[in-house]
Protein backbone atom coordinates (compact mmCIF):
# COMPACT_ATOMS: atom_id res chain seq x y z
CA UNK A 1 0.00 0.00 0.00
CA UNK A 2 0.96 3.72 -0.37
CA UNK A 3 1.26 5.64 2.20
CA UNK A 4 1.00 9.36 1.76
CA UNK A 5 3.58 11.80 3.05
CA UNK A 6 3.10 15.31 4.41
CA UNK A 7 5.86 17.78 4.96
CA UNK A 8 5.05 19.23 8.28
CA UNK A 9 5.90 22.57 7.50
CA UNK A 10 3.53 23.07 4.98
CA UNK A 11 0.92 21.93 7.90
CA UNK A 12 -1.56 24.60 8.26
CA UNK A 13 -3.42 23.25 10.71
CA UNK A 14 -0.67 21.53 12.75
CA UNK A 15 2.37 23.63 14.34
CA UNK A 16 5.92 22.11 13.80
CA UNK A 17 7.28 22.58 16.80
CA UNK A 18 8.62 20.56 19.95
CA UNK A 19 5.97 18.70 21.99
CA UNK A 20 5.80 17.89 25.56
CA UNK A 21 4.85 14.40 24.76
CA UNK A 22 7.18 11.55 26.36
CA UNK A 23 9.28 9.55 24.57
CA UNK A 24 7.07 6.47 22.69
CA UNK A 25 4.24 8.45 23.57
CA UNK A 26 1.21 8.26 20.47
CA UNK A 27 -0.17 12.04 20.89
CA UNK A 28 2.37 13.15 19.02
CA UNK A 29 1.23 11.41 15.82
CA UNK A 30 -2.02 11.37 16.52
CA UNK A 31 -2.31 15.60 16.73
CA UNK A 32 -0.86 15.92 13.76
CA UNK A 33 -2.88 12.92 11.83
CA UNK A 34 -5.67 15.15 13.15
CA UNK A 35 -4.12 18.25 11.64
CA UNK A 36 -3.03 16.64 8.44
CA UNK A 37 -7.22 15.55 7.74
CA UNK A 38 -8.19 18.90 8.24
CA UNK A 39 -5.54 20.32 6.02
CA UNK A 40 -6.77 17.68 3.55
CA UNK A 41 -10.89 18.22 3.82
CA UNK A 42 -10.12 22.05 3.50
CA UNK A 43 -12.10 22.45 7.15
CA UNK A 44 -8.94 24.43 8.83
CA UNK A 45 -11.51 27.56 8.92
CA UNK A 46 -14.31 25.44 10.16
CA UNK A 47 -13.11 23.05 13.29
CA UNK A 48 -13.28 24.64 16.96
CA UNK A 49 -11.67 21.64 19.64
CA UNK A 50 -12.91 21.30 22.99
CA UNK A 51 -9.77 19.52 24.85
CA UNK A 52 -9.59 18.78 28.55
CA UNK A 53 -7.69 17.65 31.24
CA UNK A 54 -5.09 15.19 31.23
CA UNK A 55 -1.88 15.19 28.65
CA UNK A 56 -4.74 15.42 26.00
CA UNK A 57 -4.66 19.02 27.15
CA UNK A 58 -1.62 19.51 25.69
CA UNK A 59 -2.97 19.57 21.91
CA UNK A 60 -4.41 22.85 22.04
CA UNK A 61 -0.35 24.37 21.89
CA UNK A 62 0.46 22.93 18.68
CA UNK A 63 -2.85 23.63 16.16
CA UNK A 64 -3.86 26.32 14.34
CA UNK A 65 -7.44 26.48 15.62
CA UNK A 66 -10.15 27.73 18.18
CA UNK A 67 -9.42 25.45 21.13
CA UNK A 68 -11.34 25.95 24.31
CA UNK A 69 -10.18 24.13 27.59
CA UNK A 70 -13.63 22.08 29.66
CA UNK A 71 -12.95 21.12 33.09
CA UNK A 72 -12.83 17.51 33.56
CA UNK A 73 -14.93 15.12 31.57
CA UNK A 74 -17.36 18.13 30.33
CA UNK A 75 -15.95 18.79 27.05
CA UNK A 76 -18.85 16.71 25.25
CA UNK A 77 -21.08 19.30 26.75
CA UNK A 78 -19.08 21.49 25.95
CA UNK A 79 -18.58 20.91 22.25
CA UNK A 80 -22.92 20.43 22.42
CA UNK A 81 -22.98 23.90 23.67
CA UNK A 82 -20.77 25.95 20.79
CA UNK A 83 -22.58 23.27 18.09
CA UNK A 84 -25.47 25.13 19.37
CA UNK A 85 -24.71 28.47 18.50
CA UNK A 86 -22.21 27.85 15.48
CA UNK A 87 -24.28 24.69 13.62
CA UNK A 88 -22.16 25.46 10.92
CA UNK A 89 -18.81 24.84 12.38
CA UNK A 90 -17.04 21.10 13.21
CA UNK A 91 -16.74 20.51 16.70
CA UNK A 92 -14.17 17.72 17.93
CA UNK A 93 -12.95 17.09 21.50
CA UNK A 94 -10.09 15.33 22.16
CA UNK A 95 -10.06 13.58 25.60
CA UNK A 96 -8.24 10.60 27.28
CA UNK A 97 -9.75 7.44 29.34
CA UNK A 98 -9.53 8.98 32.57
CA UNK A 99 -11.19 12.50 31.35
CA UNK A 100 -13.61 10.86 29.30
CA UNK A 101 -14.41 7.60 31.41
CA UNK A 102 -14.06 8.28 34.87
CA UNK A 103 -15.02 12.28 34.93
CA UNK A 104 -17.13 12.43 32.00
CA UNK A 105 -19.32 9.44 31.31
CA UNK A 106 -22.69 10.66 31.55
CA UNK A 107 -21.74 13.58 29.64
CA UNK A 108 -20.46 11.42 26.76
CA UNK A 109 -23.53 8.64 26.80
CA UNK A 110 -25.78 11.68 26.52
CA UNK A 111 -24.27 13.32 23.76
CA UNK A 112 -23.98 10.10 21.57
CA UNK A 113 -27.95 9.12 22.60
CA UNK A 114 -28.89 12.39 21.69
CA UNK A 115 -27.46 12.07 18.03
CA UNK A 116 -25.17 15.31 18.88
CA UNK A 117 -23.80 16.42 15.72
CA UNK A 118 -19.84 16.51 17.21
CA UNK A 119 -16.60 14.01 16.92
CA UNK A 120 -15.74 12.45 19.96
CA UNK A 121 -12.00 11.32 20.15
CA UNK A 122 -10.68 8.98 22.82
CA UNK A 123 -6.84 8.54 23.29
CA UNK A 124 -7.28 5.39 25.31
CA UNK A 125 -3.28 4.87 27.17
CA UNK A 126 -4.76 2.70 29.12
CA UNK A 127 -3.63 5.06 32.58
CA UNK A 128 -4.72 8.51 33.67
CA UNK A 129 -0.91 9.52 32.78
CA UNK A 130 -0.84 13.25 33.52
CA UNK A 131 -1.62 12.94 37.40
CA UNK A 132 1.06 10.48 38.19
CA UNK A 133 0.10 6.96 36.27
CA UNK A 134 -3.03 5.87 38.44
CA UNK A 135 -5.77 3.04 37.37
CA UNK A 136 -8.29 3.98 34.86
CA UNK A 137 -11.32 2.67 33.47
CA UNK A 138 -10.00 0.86 31.03
CA UNK A 139 -6.79 -0.32 32.55
CA UNK A 140 -6.49 -3.92 31.88
CA UNK A 141 -6.49 -6.95 34.63
CA UNK A 142 -2.96 -7.35 36.39
CA UNK A 143 -1.75 -3.91 35.10
CA UNK A 144 0.39 -2.27 37.50
CA UNK A 145 -0.42 1.47 38.39
CA UNK A 146 0.09 4.07 40.68
CA UNK A 147 -2.80 2.58 42.42
CA UNK A 148 -2.87 -0.45 42.20
CA UNK A 149 0.85 -1.52 43.06
CA UNK A 150 -0.02 -5.50 43.05
CA UNK A 151 -2.09 -5.36 39.90
CA UNK A 152 -5.51 -4.60 38.65
CA UNK A 153 -7.68 -7.32 40.18
CA UNK A 154 -11.29 -8.17 38.73
CA UNK A 155 -12.64 -8.68 42.52
CA UNK A 156 -11.73 -5.57 43.67
CA UNK A 157 -11.48 -3.54 40.27
CA UNK A 158 -13.47 -4.87 37.72
CA UNK A 159 -12.78 -5.20 33.97
CA UNK A 160 -11.77 -2.91 31.87
CA UNK A 161 -14.16 -0.56 30.07
CA UNK A 162 -14.74 -1.15 26.28
CA UNK A 163 -16.53 2.41 25.23
CA UNK A 164 -16.62 2.30 21.83
CA UNK A 165 -18.46 -0.83 21.32
CA UNK A 166 -20.91 0.08 24.58
CA UNK A 167 -21.14 3.53 22.12
CA UNK A 168 -22.19 1.44 18.93
CA UNK A 169 -25.31 0.11 20.46
CA UNK A 170 -26.96 3.71 21.00
CA UNK A 171 -29.09 4.66 17.72
CA UNK A 172 -27.47 8.08 17.83
CA UNK A 173 -24.20 7.08 17.35
CA UNK A 174 -23.47 6.71 13.78
CA UNK A 175 -19.79 6.39 13.46
CA UNK A 176 -17.92 4.30 15.97
CA UNK A 177 -14.15 3.01 15.34
CA UNK A 178 -10.98 2.12 17.02
CA UNK A 179 -7.85 2.56 15.02
CA UNK A 180 -4.16 2.59 16.43
CA UNK A 181 -0.83 3.98 15.69
CA UNK A 182 1.91 1.78 15.94
CA UNK A 183 2.88 1.04 11.68
CA UNK A 184 2.34 3.43 9.10
CA UNK A 185 -0.59 1.12 7.43
CA UNK A 186 -2.66 1.47 10.71
CA UNK A 187 -1.29 5.40 10.87
CA UNK A 188 -2.59 5.74 6.95
CA UNK A 189 -5.85 3.77 8.00
CA UNK A 190 -6.16 6.19 11.43
CA UNK A 191 -6.23 9.53 9.02
CA UNK A 192 -8.75 8.33 6.56
CA UNK A 193 -10.81 7.12 9.99
CA UNK A 194 -10.53 10.76 11.25
CA UNK A 195 -11.69 11.80 8.08
CA UNK A 196 -14.51 9.74 7.67
CA UNK A 197 -15.77 10.65 11.67
CA UNK A 198 -15.41 14.41 11.08
CA UNK A 199 -17.41 13.68 7.23
CA UNK A 200 -20.34 11.89 9.12
CA UNK A 201 -20.39 15.34 10.93
CA UNK A 202 -20.44 17.53 8.37
CA UNK A 203 -22.80 15.40 6.69
CA UNK A 204 -25.28 16.03 9.60
CA UNK A 205 -25.50 12.05 10.16
CA UNK A 206 -25.12 12.04 14.01
CA UNK A 207 -22.74 11.59 16.67
CA UNK A 208 -19.41 10.21 15.36
CA UNK A 209 -17.11 8.51 17.48
CA UNK A 210 -12.76 7.20 17.09
CA UNK A 211 -10.76 5.56 19.83
CA UNK A 212 -7.50 5.97 19.07
CA UNK A 213 -5.31 2.93 20.87
CA UNK A 214 -2.30 4.76 22.32
CA UNK A 215 1.05 4.30 24.43
CA UNK A 216 2.04 5.59 27.92
CA UNK A 217 5.54 4.35 28.18
CA UNK A 218 6.32 6.24 31.38
CA UNK A 219 3.43 4.76 33.04
CA UNK A 220 3.55 1.64 31.89
CA UNK A 221 7.22 1.65 33.26
CA UNK A 222 8.07 0.33 29.72
CA UNK A 223 10.69 1.18 27.14
CA UNK A 224 9.07 2.62 23.76
CA UNK A 225 9.86 -0.41 22.08
CA UNK A 226 8.40 -2.73 24.96
CA UNK A 227 5.08 -0.87 24.84
CA UNK A 228 4.48 -0.81 21.20
CA UNK A 229 5.20 -4.57 21.16
CA UNK A 230 3.12 -5.17 24.56
CA UNK A 231 0.27 -2.91 22.35
CA UNK A 232 0.34 -4.78 19.36
CA UNK A 233 0.81 -8.41 21.34
CA UNK A 234 -1.28 -8.15 24.38
CA UNK A 235 -3.38 -4.98 24.18
CA UNK A 236 -5.27 -5.32 20.56
CA UNK A 237 -7.10 -8.29 21.81
CA UNK A 238 -8.39 -6.69 24.81
CA UNK A 239 -9.13 -3.50 22.37
CA UNK A 240 -10.03 -5.05 18.61
CA UNK A 241 -8.64 -2.34 16.04
CA UNK A 242 -11.22 -2.03 12.83
CA UNK A 243 -14.55 -0.38 12.20
CA UNK A 244 -17.13 -0.82 14.59
CA UNK A 245 -20.38 1.03 13.52
CA UNK A 246 -20.99 2.99 10.45
CA UNK A 247 -24.86 3.59 9.95
CA UNK A 248 -27.08 6.01 9.43
CA UNK A 249 -30.82 5.80 11.02
CA UNK A 250 -33.03 8.48 10.73
CA UNK B 1 -44.49 48.17 27.15
CA UNK B 2 -47.59 45.79 27.61
CA UNK B 3 -49.23 44.59 30.68
CA UNK B 4 -48.77 41.07 32.03
CA UNK B 5 -49.27 38.90 35.41
CA UNK B 6 -46.78 36.38 35.86
CA UNK B 7 -44.25 35.22 38.23
CA UNK B 8 -40.83 36.13 39.28
CA UNK B 9 -39.79 32.91 37.39
CA UNK B 10 -41.52 34.19 33.93
CA UNK B 11 -40.09 36.97 34.45
CA UNK B 12 -36.94 36.10 34.86
CA UNK B 13 -36.99 34.10 31.97
CA UNK B 14 -38.95 37.08 29.81
CA UNK B 15 -36.16 39.31 31.14
CA UNK B 16 -33.40 36.99 29.68
CA UNK B 17 -35.46 36.58 25.79
CA UNK B 18 -35.97 40.26 25.93
CA UNK B 19 -31.97 40.85 26.49
CA UNK B 20 -31.12 38.75 23.20
CA UNK B 21 -30.44 35.02 25.47
CA UNK B 22 -31.31 32.47 23.00
CA UNK B 23 -29.76 29.77 24.65
CA UNK B 24 -31.54 28.03 27.78
CA UNK B 25 -29.77 24.66 29.49
CA UNK B 26 -31.75 23.56 32.64
CA UNK B 27 -32.37 20.49 34.39
CA UNK B 28 -35.43 19.64 36.84
CA UNK B 29 -35.51 20.61 40.63
CA UNK B 30 -38.52 21.44 41.80
CA UNK B 31 -39.02 25.83 41.91
CA UNK B 32 -36.78 25.76 39.23
CA UNK B 33 -39.40 23.04 36.97
CA UNK B 34 -41.59 26.16 35.84
CA UNK B 35 -38.61 28.05 34.32
CA UNK B 36 -37.94 25.21 32.01
CA UNK B 37 -41.47 24.73 30.93
CA UNK B 38 -41.98 28.15 30.30
CA UNK B 39 -38.46 28.08 28.46
CA UNK B 40 -39.11 24.80 26.23
CA UNK B 41 -42.18 26.89 25.07
CA UNK B 42 -40.84 30.22 24.93
CA UNK B 43 -37.60 29.44 23.08
CA UNK B 44 -38.37 28.27 19.89
CA UNK B 45 -40.84 30.63 19.59
CA UNK B 46 -37.80 33.26 19.33
CA UNK B 47 -35.75 30.88 17.24
CA UNK B 48 -33.47 30.12 20.52
CA UNK B 49 -32.53 26.50 21.88
CA UNK B 50 -33.73 24.78 24.73
CA UNK B 51 -32.22 22.06 26.44
CA UNK B 52 -32.97 19.49 29.25
CA UNK B 53 -29.30 18.41 30.28
CA UNK B 54 -28.79 15.35 32.24
CA UNK B 55 -27.27 17.12 35.40
CA UNK B 56 -26.32 20.80 36.47
CA UNK B 57 -22.58 20.16 35.52
CA UNK B 58 -23.45 19.11 31.92
CA UNK B 59 -26.03 22.31 31.60
CA UNK B 60 -23.49 25.07 32.66
CA UNK B 61 -20.66 23.08 30.50
CA UNK B 62 -23.38 23.77 27.50
CA UNK B 63 -23.47 27.38 29.18
CA UNK B 64 -20.01 27.48 28.96
CA UNK B 65 -19.90 26.37 25.26
CA UNK B 66 -22.13 28.73 23.96
CA UNK B 67 -20.57 31.70 26.36
CA UNK B 68 -17.45 30.72 24.79
CA UNK B 69 -18.80 30.79 20.71
CA UNK B 70 -20.17 34.21 22.00
CA UNK B 71 -23.90 33.89 22.48
CA UNK B 72 -26.09 35.13 25.17
CA UNK B 73 -26.66 32.53 27.47
CA UNK B 74 -29.05 31.19 30.62
CA UNK B 75 -29.23 28.27 33.34
CA UNK B 76 -30.88 28.11 36.63
CA UNK B 77 -31.39 26.06 39.31
CA UNK B 78 -32.17 26.22 43.09
CA UNK B 79 -29.49 26.53 45.57
CA UNK B 80 -28.33 22.80 45.97
CA UNK B 81 -28.15 22.42 41.98
CA UNK B 82 -26.14 25.56 41.82
CA UNK B 83 -23.36 24.01 44.19
CA UNK B 84 -23.02 21.02 41.45
CA UNK B 85 -21.99 23.88 39.00
CA UNK B 86 -19.29 25.42 41.18
CA UNK B 87 -16.46 23.51 39.14
CA UNK B 88 -17.72 25.16 36.05
CA UNK B 89 -18.30 28.04 36.73
CA UNK B 90 -14.59 28.43 38.59
CA UNK B 91 -13.50 27.83 34.61
CA UNK B 92 -15.96 30.77 33.17
CA UNK B 93 -14.44 32.80 35.99
CA UNK B 94 -11.19 32.62 35.16
CA UNK B 95 -11.14 31.58 31.42
CA UNK B 96 -13.53 34.97 31.37
CA UNK B 97 -16.79 33.88 30.19
CA UNK B 98 -20.28 35.48 30.47
CA UNK B 99 -23.25 34.21 31.34
CA UNK B 100 -25.96 34.42 34.04
CA UNK B 101 -27.15 31.92 36.33
CA UNK B 102 -30.76 32.04 38.12
CA UNK B 103 -30.20 31.08 41.84
CA UNK B 104 -33.68 30.20 43.91
CA UNK B 105 -32.82 30.07 47.32
CA UNK B 106 -34.47 27.06 48.60
CA UNK B 107 -33.68 24.26 51.10
CA UNK B 108 -31.96 24.54 54.40
CA UNK B 109 -29.96 21.40 54.53
CA UNK B 110 -29.48 19.76 51.12
CA UNK B 111 -33.13 19.00 50.06
CA UNK B 112 -34.45 18.31 52.88
CA UNK B 113 -36.86 20.68 53.08
CA UNK B 114 -37.33 22.63 50.04
CA UNK B 115 -38.59 25.86 51.77
CA UNK B 116 -37.92 29.48 51.15
CA UNK B 117 -35.35 30.78 52.34
CA UNK B 118 -32.08 33.30 52.23
CA UNK B 119 -29.50 30.00 52.03
CA UNK B 120 -27.92 31.01 48.83
CA UNK B 121 -26.48 34.40 49.91
CA UNK B 122 -23.09 33.32 51.10
CA UNK B 123 -23.15 30.59 48.30
CA UNK B 124 -23.19 33.17 45.47
CA UNK B 125 -21.59 36.11 47.32
CA UNK B 126 -19.01 34.38 48.91
CA UNK B 127 -18.87 31.53 46.54
CA UNK B 128 -17.51 27.64 46.97
CA UNK B 129 -15.42 28.54 43.99
CA UNK B 130 -11.15 29.17 44.56
CA UNK B 131 -10.30 32.11 46.03
CA UNK B 132 -9.72 33.93 43.08
CA UNK B 133 -13.26 33.93 41.31
CA UNK B 134 -15.94 36.05 42.16
CA UNK B 135 -19.53 36.45 40.73
CA UNK B 136 -21.45 39.91 39.97
CA UNK B 137 -24.88 38.96 42.19
CA UNK B 138 -28.12 40.87 42.07
CA UNK B 139 -31.21 40.26 44.08
CA UNK B 140 -34.44 41.21 43.09
CA UNK B 141 -37.03 42.58 45.52
CA UNK B 142 -40.63 42.17 42.93
CA UNK B 143 -41.31 40.54 39.57
CA UNK B 144 -41.10 43.89 37.91
CA UNK B 145 -37.15 44.05 39.38
CA UNK B 146 -36.86 40.36 39.00
CA UNK B 147 -37.44 41.24 35.05
CA UNK B 148 -35.58 44.18 34.73
CA UNK B 149 -32.28 42.79 36.44
CA UNK B 150 -32.23 39.76 34.74
CA UNK B 151 -31.91 42.04 31.46
CA UNK B 152 -29.61 44.11 33.00
CA UNK B 153 -27.26 41.06 34.30
CA UNK B 154 -26.91 40.28 30.58
CA UNK B 155 -25.30 43.99 30.15
CA UNK B 156 -23.13 43.38 33.23
CA UNK B 157 -21.61 39.97 32.56
CA UNK B 158 -21.06 41.08 28.70
CA UNK B 159 -19.44 44.15 30.09
CA UNK B 160 -16.89 42.55 32.65
CA UNK B 161 -16.78 38.77 31.01
CA UNK B 162 -18.16 37.71 34.28
CA UNK B 163 -20.78 34.88 35.29
CA UNK B 164 -24.10 36.83 36.93
CA UNK B 165 -26.04 35.72 39.37
CA UNK B 166 -29.33 36.76 39.48
CA UNK B 167 -30.79 35.59 43.38
CA UNK B 168 -34.19 35.14 44.10
CA UNK B 169 -36.35 33.75 46.97
CA UNK B 170 -38.31 30.98 45.95
CA UNK B 171 -41.70 32.73 47.19
CA UNK B 172 -40.41 35.52 45.01
CA UNK B 173 -40.56 33.12 41.93
CA UNK B 174 -43.64 31.88 42.66
CA UNK B 175 -44.89 35.35 43.39
CA UNK B 176 -47.32 36.16 40.45
CA UNK B 177 -47.40 40.26 40.10
CA UNK B 178 -48.59 42.58 37.12
CA UNK B 179 -45.93 43.69 35.21
CA UNK B 180 -44.94 45.66 32.47
CA UNK B 181 -42.40 44.05 29.43
CA UNK B 182 -40.82 45.26 26.49
CA UNK B 183 -42.62 44.39 23.43
CA UNK B 184 -39.65 44.59 21.16
CA UNK B 185 -36.81 42.33 21.89
CA UNK B 186 -33.18 43.03 22.02
CA UNK B 187 -31.30 41.71 18.84
CA UNK B 188 -29.29 38.11 20.44
CA UNK B 189 -25.73 40.28 18.52
CA UNK B 190 -26.39 43.03 20.61
CA UNK B 191 -22.94 42.76 21.88
CA UNK B 192 -19.64 42.11 19.29
CA UNK B 193 -17.25 39.59 20.76
CA UNK B 194 -13.83 38.82 19.14
CA UNK B 195 -12.69 37.21 21.41
CA UNK B 196 -15.28 34.43 20.66
CA UNK B 197 -14.17 31.21 18.98
CA UNK B 198 -15.66 30.19 15.05
CA UNK B 199 -15.30 34.07 14.99
CA UNK B 200 -15.01 33.73 10.54
CA UNK B 201 -14.30 37.53 10.45
CA UNK B 202 -11.17 37.18 12.50
CA UNK B 203 -9.51 34.34 10.41
CA UNK B 204 -6.13 34.55 11.25
CA UNK B 205 -5.56 34.72 14.73
CA UNK B 206 -7.23 31.75 16.91
CA UNK B 207 -9.04 32.10 20.35
CA UNK B 208 -7.49 29.95 22.56
CA UNK B 209 -9.06 29.47 25.97
CA UNK B 210 -7.08 27.71 28.77
CA UNK B 211 -6.36 27.37 32.11
CA UNK B 212 -2.79 27.50 32.60
CA UNK B 213 0.00 30.06 30.87
CA UNK B 214 3.10 28.77 29.44
CA UNK B 215 3.64 32.78 28.35
CA UNK B 216 3.10 36.36 29.63
CA UNK B 217 0.88 37.58 26.98
CA UNK B 218 -1.48 34.97 27.00
CA UNK B 219 -2.45 36.16 30.85
CA UNK B 220 -5.96 36.88 31.88
CA UNK B 221 -7.52 39.80 33.59
CA UNK B 222 -6.23 40.38 37.07
CA UNK B 223 -9.52 39.54 39.01
CA UNK B 224 -8.84 42.03 41.90
CA UNK B 225 -8.19 44.31 39.66
CA UNK B 226 -11.73 43.68 37.92
CA UNK B 227 -13.69 43.66 40.80
CA UNK B 228 -12.28 46.73 41.87
CA UNK B 229 -13.77 48.30 38.37
CA UNK B 230 -17.43 46.23 39.26
CA UNK B 231 -17.32 48.41 42.41
CA UNK B 232 -18.97 51.05 40.88
CA UNK B 233 -21.81 49.25 39.52
CA UNK B 234 -23.28 48.73 42.85
CA UNK B 235 -26.75 49.58 43.56
CA UNK B 236 -28.93 49.44 46.31
CA UNK B 237 -32.41 51.48 47.37
CA UNK B 238 -32.77 53.60 50.48
CA UNK B 239 -36.41 53.61 51.41
CA UNK B 240 -37.52 56.59 53.68
CA UNK B 241 -34.30 57.14 55.48
CA UNK B 242 -33.65 60.83 55.31
CA UNK B 243 -34.91 61.56 58.90
CA UNK B 244 -34.71 58.05 60.00
CA UNK B 245 -32.58 57.26 63.71
CA UNK B 246 -33.08 53.36 63.06
CA UNK B 247 -32.85 51.51 59.82
CA UNK B 248 -33.67 47.36 58.78
CA UNK B 249 -31.08 46.07 56.38
CA UNK B 250 -32.93 43.36 54.13
CA UNK B 251 -32.58 42.06 50.31
CA UNK B 252 -34.67 40.33 48.17
CA UNK B 253 -38.51 39.31 48.93
CA UNK B 254 -37.23 39.66 52.64
CA UNK B 255 -37.00 43.79 51.76
CA UNK B 256 -40.29 43.60 50.76
CA UNK B 257 -41.90 42.63 53.92
CA UNK B 258 -39.36 44.96 55.66
CA UNK B 259 -41.06 47.72 53.77
CA UNK B 260 -44.31 46.77 55.25
CA UNK B 261 -43.01 46.96 58.30
CA UNK B 262 -41.18 50.49 57.90
CA UNK B 263 -44.81 51.98 56.24
CA UNK B 264 -46.43 50.41 59.33
CA UNK B 265 -44.28 51.60 61.94
CA UNK B 266 -44.06 54.87 60.12
CA UNK B 267 -47.65 55.40 60.30
CA UNK B 268 -47.22 55.39 64.59
CA UNK B 269 -44.87 57.72 64.08
CA UNK B 270 -41.70 55.71 64.50
CA UNK B 271 -38.73 57.01 63.00
CA UNK B 272 -37.45 54.01 60.88
CA UNK B 273 -35.93 53.21 57.31
CA UNK B 274 -34.87 51.11 54.82
CA UNK B 275 -31.87 50.15 53.22
CA UNK B 276 -31.85 47.81 50.56
CA UNK B 277 -28.74 46.54 48.60
CA UNK B 278 -29.97 45.39 45.15
CA UNK B 279 -26.43 44.05 44.16
CA UNK B 280 -24.92 41.88 47.28
CA UNK B 281 -21.64 41.60 44.96
CA UNK B 282 -20.41 44.31 44.38
CA UNK B 283 -22.32 45.31 47.58
CA UNK B 284 -23.08 49.18 48.06
CA UNK B 285 -20.40 50.09 51.10
CA UNK B 286 -20.08 53.41 50.94
CA UNK B 287 -23.87 53.93 50.55
CA UNK B 288 -24.27 51.88 53.84
CA UNK B 289 -21.68 53.51 55.69
CA UNK B 290 -22.92 57.30 54.48
CA UNK B 291 -26.24 55.90 56.41
CA UNK B 292 -24.90 54.30 58.81
CA UNK B 293 -23.67 57.20 60.31
CA UNK B 294 -27.00 58.94 60.53
CA UNK B 295 -28.84 56.36 62.51
CA UNK B 296 -28.56 55.16 66.21
CA UNK B 297 -30.09 51.70 65.40
CA UNK B 298 -29.90 48.87 62.61
CA UNK B 299 -31.43 45.52 62.25
CA UNK B 300 -30.17 43.37 59.52
CA UNK B 301 -33.10 41.54 58.75
CA UNK B 302 -32.49 38.33 56.96
CA UNK B 303 -34.20 34.56 56.29
CA UNK B 304 -30.41 32.96 57.14
CA UNK B 305 -28.10 32.20 60.22
CA UNK B 306 -26.56 35.57 59.33
CA UNK B 307 -24.67 35.54 56.23
CA UNK B 308 -25.43 39.40 54.93
CA UNK B 309 -25.44 40.31 58.97
CA UNK B 310 -21.61 39.03 59.31
CA UNK B 311 -20.58 41.45 55.64
CA UNK B 312 -22.80 44.13 57.27
CA UNK B 313 -20.72 44.18 60.23
CA UNK B 314 -17.22 43.89 58.88
CA UNK B 315 -18.97 46.85 56.55
CA UNK B 316 -19.41 48.99 59.63
CA UNK B 317 -16.35 47.98 61.89
CA UNK B 318 -18.40 46.13 64.00
CA UNK B 319 -20.36 48.81 65.19
CA UNK B 320 -22.34 48.12 68.31
CA UNK B 321 -25.71 48.88 67.46
CA UNK B 322 -26.16 46.42 64.76
CA UNK B 323 -28.23 43.33 65.42
CA UNK B 324 -29.37 40.31 63.56
CA UNK B 325 -32.70 38.74 63.02
CA UNK B 326 -32.88 35.55 61.08
CA UNK B 327 -35.93 34.25 60.60
CA UNK B 328 -35.80 30.48 59.91
CA UNK B 329 -39.54 30.17 59.40
CA UNK B 330 -39.90 32.74 56.95
CA UNK B 331 -43.25 33.94 55.88
CA UNK B 332 -44.87 32.26 58.91
CA UNK B 333 -41.66 33.59 61.42
CA UNK B 334 -41.70 36.83 59.73
CA UNK B 335 -45.40 37.56 61.05
CA UNK B 336 -44.04 37.09 64.69
CA UNK B 337 -40.85 39.66 63.36
CA UNK B 338 -43.80 42.20 62.11
CA UNK B 339 -45.26 42.12 65.91
CA UNK B 340 -41.88 42.36 67.26
CA UNK B 341 -41.31 45.32 65.24
CA UNK B 342 -44.71 46.40 66.63
CA UNK B 343 -43.22 46.09 70.35
CA UNK B 344 -40.53 48.19 69.44
CA UNK B 345 -38.32 45.25 70.31
CA UNK B 346 -35.71 43.25 68.49
CA UNK B 347 -34.36 39.84 69.46
CA UNK B 348 -30.54 39.64 69.14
Amino acid sequence: MTVEAYNPKELKSFKDIETVYCSGCFHGTINRLIGEAIDKMGLKESVIGVNTQGCASFISDYMNLDFVEAPAGLAPSVAMGIKNVHPDKILLTYQGDGDLLSFGMSDLIHAAAKGSKITVFLINNLVMAQTGGQVSPTSILGQITDTTPYGKSIEKDGNHINIAEMIARLSGAAYVSRVTVDIPSRIEQARKTIQEALSFQMEGKGFSFVEFLSTCPTYWYKTPIESRTWLQETLIQQFPIGLIKKSYTK
Amino acid sequence: MKKVFISGNKAFAEGAIYAGCRYYYGVPRSINNEILKYMSVRMPEVNGVFTQSENERSAISMVLGSSVAGARVLTSSITDGISAMDEVLNYMCGLELPCVVGNIMSGKFGLKNLEPTQSGYAQAVKSNLSGYSKFIVLAPHTVQETYQLTAKAFDLADKYRNPVIVLMDSALAQLNEQIEIEENLLSPEIVKKDWKVGNNENNKNFNVFKSYHDDESNKYTDILAKFKLIESESLYESFMVEDADEIIISFGLIAKIAKGIVINERQKGRKIGLFRPISLSPFPKEALRSIANKVNKITVLESNSGSMYSDVCKILDNNKKISFFGESEYLSGFRKVIKEFEKGIVTV
